[in-house]
């Protein structure tokens, strides 16, 4: 009889230590758990933290030096927020008058290099692009993005392009000193010099 | 756990008692004492079970790992002033999302027409790069696409994407398919009907509702039948998720438990979107729908949030037997089902009688079958499995939920597959030809974005990818980068240029002689780069290649992207070389855009459950050619299509000039290419049979008409004028290699490379006198020949 009580009473604490135990139920705003363990997410640190954002109205020149690490895993650009530099911008005066829907994803993508997001920015730029594949200011800030996410071989090919797409663009100047930061950052010396070279030329 | 207690408070008195048994032995005491032992044990396995049972369902049902697959979108409609998006392909691109046309949008899924302008309520997507909220838009249209998007307070709308339509999933190997809802995106209309129906006292009961049991056991008694379940939403979904279907008392008390374990652990809502989401709703071949979110797109097209009450009344009713009141295959008995689900809900209070009655005298109206948003485009499928396999593993592909967003057309799929196979079957028509097949690729040259791939004449057909592994030789199509290697030395090669179009006879090593001839079998003399390559003249080829040196071409084709062997003989400038029409593509796009080759994609972006970015897929270029050379050889191109081998092109395209286009056709005509591109639009096409056998056709009577039809039914944009900066438009006598004044008989605007040399002529030549024996130019190709 003592021991049936005893069982009992290893029971009831037992049960007790089992609600005890129970892991807090999660409040959940969305679905069902399902997140996939191993899958990795986007590296949000950088949207989540308050960006000290050079507004994106101001517009800061393009190819504005900065010492590049000449090689990056960093998905989500080179520099931590406070670093941050808006989008690079060719003065807007210069430029021929833009179709709103490009304006806009420039806008996005300006907004977003001021939060770090590079890969968002160079989203709406590629979109941008694809509004409008002959302004040759969407294909100068494409390079730069390509450029501050540390891929140099394809930020040359988009810059070139840029160039290519309106040679006698105002603003190629900043393209070509654009250039010349790329190849700084890939240690090509001769050609960062004949790039900015020509960046000085009328 | 509180009885448990009670027995332990009561510990102190029982063995006075059973002493106390022991002193009187009175058989009832005995009695009594066994029957208490017996509850005691019993009260302690009962319990202990519960207790095992409720570890069970507590551990289980917190980790409970939905199994989704991965799901595929097709590209989304970008909507904005200068979008050449007709009226026509918007109200296509809504079908194929599912929205209702009403007189007046007033939630979201919703479109009207007024004319020209269409009024849409769009739904909005969580885009990793730029979510969409739903919003209520009007877009204006003329001839050329969008003219105007604007709000309803008629501010104008830079930009908006519509949500993307669904174009499958990746073949999941067991195959239990849903798409989860969460709690608060669930109606209150919607919750109050499903308790009303299943479960009336859901909010109020602890897993088991005495009351509907009791109710459920009289009504039973009574029908002398089993008439009523009296389970809870709980028990329900306890037994969907660990019991089997069996009905026996034992099975009913356990199912019992675990409700009450369930209530005791987890929260009202937690259990209701479970519920929802993991409830059975119906079977498409080995598929398994599960939960209201995906049935309601299985049966009606459309999110739940989307349906109006007597859909939603349906399937709620379906719980009962998904199979037998399936509406497609039992639409009498569904009907009937779904009636009296309405009734409940009118007796409830959740309806009125005049909705109810509207709803009753209402047919059900379903998706049809065959609609996009099942597994179509095989080929196109294939294509992006084949991505995904080299950097997910299966079970990220079929059980993460990942979502994967492709570049595919939609609407341009599908006017593509009807193109192919009605243009084929007006060629067979035409004579005794009978088993042709096709390939074809559609891509936006400036991203490199896959639009259309066609793999098979059969759209549905889901085997031997044509587009993607048909290694055929290709013939002439392979001239236009013969050209630019000459064209890329501006001081020697210029489009007028001339070259000789004349017999040539190249023996091999073995001694075996070959001797080209131009398809008409005559032979021109003298003929420009331009001429030759508009005609495309396989004599005049050769004897340019053998100037040029072959090996020099091999490498330079080699640099473009030319992949596998390329032979070291003449016939390689004919195209005796194999390729599948998607690589033939990406090599286009260098001519396509300045140049710069784009390497195709597929996939855009990959996305896990969220909506987080998991990957992204973008823009690339890889400079494989001078612009001036490209743009040299577009410029060709649109000649070829404007007076040469694709003349047929301009008659069927006469609103989008110029167009660049070749032709090709590979020895006794078993191959039939054509490659072709606007400003926005690239596309190949292969024609041909799959045993290799003669066709009969010409790459402008085969592969052509079907590039045609394709590109007619897309909003292609003519090549534009703008030229790149090494380069200027000349007048230009071709038959004599110099500029002359624009107003000449035979002058025609040519582009010319500011490094070429070009005589000038101030007057109009007589157009047949004979080119100047001292012309400059020839004079060094003579030079050459003689090496």
């Amino acid at each position: 009889m003592r021991i049936s009580f005893a069982v009992c009473v290893l029971l009831a604490l037992s049960a007790c230590a089992g609600s005890a135990t129970r892991a807090p139920i999660e409040v959940r705003d969305g679905q069902p758990t399902t997140a996939p363990r191993d899958l990795p997410d986007e590296p949000a640190a950088a949207s989540q933290r308050p960006a000290v954002i050079a507004t994106p109205v101001e517009l800061p020149v393009p190819g504005v030096p900065v010492q590049v690490p000449a090689e990056t895993e960093d998905d989500d650009g080179l520099y931590g927020a406070s670093e941050q530099l808006a989008l690079a911008h060719a003065p807007a005066a210069l430029e021929p008058p833009r179709n709103p829907a490009a304006q806009t994803l420039l806008d996005a993508a300006t907004q977003a290099a001021a939060r770090g997001e590079w890969e968002r920015a160079q989203a709406a730029l590629e979109r941008a692009v694809k509004v409008s594949p002959d302004d040759a200011a969407l294909w100068h800030q494409l390079a730069y993005t390509q450029y501050r996410r540390g891929e140099f071989g394809q930020a040359l090919e988009i810059a070139q392009r840029a160039l290519q797409v309106d040679p006698a663009r105002p603003a190629a100047s900043e393209t070509w000193r654009l250039i010349a930061d790329i190849e700084t950052a890939r240690g090509n010396a001769p050609a960062a010099a004949a790039a900015r070279a020509k960046s000085l030329q009328p | 756990m509180a009885r448990i207690r009670s027995e332990r408070e009561r510990r102190p008195t029982r063995p006075m008692r059973s002493r106390g048994g022991k002193k009187g032995r009175s058989p009832w005491r005995t009695l009594w004492f066994y029957a208490r032992h017996l509850a005691l044990w019993l009260t302690v396995g009962v319990l202990g079970y519960w207790l095992w049972l409720d570890r069970e369902v507590a551990e289980t049902f917190r980790d409970k790992q939905w199994s989704l697959p991965a799901r595929v979108y097709a590209r989304a409609l970008e909507l904005y002033p200068g979008a050449s998006v007709s009226r026509e392909r918007l109200l296509r691109e809504l079908a194929y999302l599912g929205y209702e046309k009403v007189d007046q949008p007033s939630d979201r899924g919703e479109f009207a027409t007024h004319g020209a302008t269409v009024e849409i309520f769009a739904r909005g997507f969580d885009y990793w790069d730029m979510p969409e909220v739903a919003r209520h838009i009007r877009i204006a249209f003329d001839r050329n696409g969008v003219t105007r998007v604007s709000d309803v307070r008629d501010m104008p709308v830079d930009l908006l994407r519509l949500d993307p339509v669904e174009i499958g999933s990746i073949n999941p190997t067991r195959f239990e398919d849903r798409k989860l809802l969460g709690f608060e995106e669930l109606q209150s209309s919607f919750v109050d009907a499903l308790i009303a129906v299943e479960d009336r006292r859901f909010f109020e009961h602890h897993g088991v509702d005495l009351f509907g049991l009791a109710r459920a056991v009289l009504t039973n008694l009574m029908a002398r039948r089993w008439v009523q379940g009296g389970s809870t939403l709980t028990q329900q979904l306890v037994k969907n998720f660990y019991l089997t279907s069996e009905r026996t008392l034992t099975r009913k008390l356990i199912e019992m438990m675990m409700a009450v374990s369930l209530e005791f652990r987890f929260g009202k809502r937690e259990i209701l979107e479970t519920y929802v989401n993991e409830v059975f709703l119906g079977q498409e071949g080995d598929r398994a729908i599960h939960g209201f979110e995906l049935a309601a797109q299985f049966y009606f097209g459309r999110p739940l949030r989307e349906l109006d009450m007597g859909s939603v009344a349906l399937l709620i009713g379906m719980i009962k037997g998904p199979s037998v009141y399936d509406p497609r295959r039992h639409p009498e008995a569904a009907r009937q089902r779904r009636d009296v689900v309405v009734n409940v809900l009118l007796r409830q209070g959740l309806l009125d009688a005049t909705q109810a009655e509207r709803i009753k005298s209402s047919s059900v109206t379903l998706r049809p079958r065959s609609a996009k948003g099942g597994a179509v485009t095989p080929a196109f499928m294939t294509l992006v499995k084949r991505q995904l396999q080299h950097e997910y593993s299966p079970t990220d592909l079929n059980e993460a939920g990942l979502n994967i967003f492709t570049t595919l057309d939609i609407d341009l799929q599908e006017q593509a597959e009807k193109s192919v196979q009605r243009t084929l079957t007006r060629i067979e028509g035409n004579g005794k030809r009978s088993g042709l097949q096709a390939a074809a690729v559609v891509v936006e040259p400036h991203s490199g974005e896959i639009l259309a791939l066609i793999g098979d004449r059969n759209p549905a057909f889901a085997g031997f990818n044509r587009a993607l592994d048909a290694r055929r030789p290709i013939g002439s199509v392979i001239k236009p980068f013969v050209y630019a290697y000459a064209l890329s030395q501006p001081e020697r090669y210029a489009l007028y240029t001339s070259v000789e179009d004349a017999a040539v006879t190249w023996t091999d090593r073995t001694g075996k002689a070959w001797q080209p001839r131009n398809f008409d079998g005559q032979e021109y003399g003298q003929v420009s780069l331009l001429e030759a390559l508009t005609r495309s003249l396989n004599l005049a080829t050769v004897n340019l290649a053998l100037a040029l040196d072959l090996t020099r071409i091999r490498d330079y084709l080699g640099r473009l992207g030319f992949e596998g062997k390329l032979p070291a003989y003449p016939s390689l400038v004919l195209g005796a070389v194999e390729m599948t029409p998607l690589q033939l593509t990406e090599l286009y796009t260098t001519l396509a855009n300045d140049g710069y080759q784009v390497p195709l994609r597929a996939i855009g972006a990959v996305t896990n459950h969220e909506h987080q970015k998991l990957k992204r897929y973008g823009l690339e270029l890889r400079s494989a050619m001078e612009p001036e050379t490209a743009a040299l050889v577009r410029f060709a191109l649109t000649r070829v299509v404007s007076q040469g081998t694709a003349r047929a092109v301009r008659q069927s395209l006469p609103a989008v000039q110029p167009l660049a286009g070749k032709t090709g056709t590979s020895n006794d005509n078993r191959d039939s290419w054509f490659a072709g591109f606007g400003n926005n639009r690239l596309g190949v096409v292969w024609v041909g049979r799959d045993d290799n056998s003669a066709t009969g056709l010409t790459g402008s009577s085969g592969a052509l008409p079907v590039w045609s039809a394709i590109m007619q039914a897309t909003a292609l944009e003519p090549i534009g004028e703008r030229l790149p900066d090494g380069l200027a438009w000349e007048w230009v006598d071709l038959r004599r290699g110099i500029a002359v004044p624009a107003q000449c008989p035979n002058a025609e605007r040519i582009p010319v490379h500011r490094r070429s040399t070009l005589d000038r002529a101030t007057q109009c030549v007589e157009s047949l006198a004979p080119p100047r024996a001292t012309d400059g130019i020839m004079e060094r190709m003579r030079g050459f020949f003689g090496q």
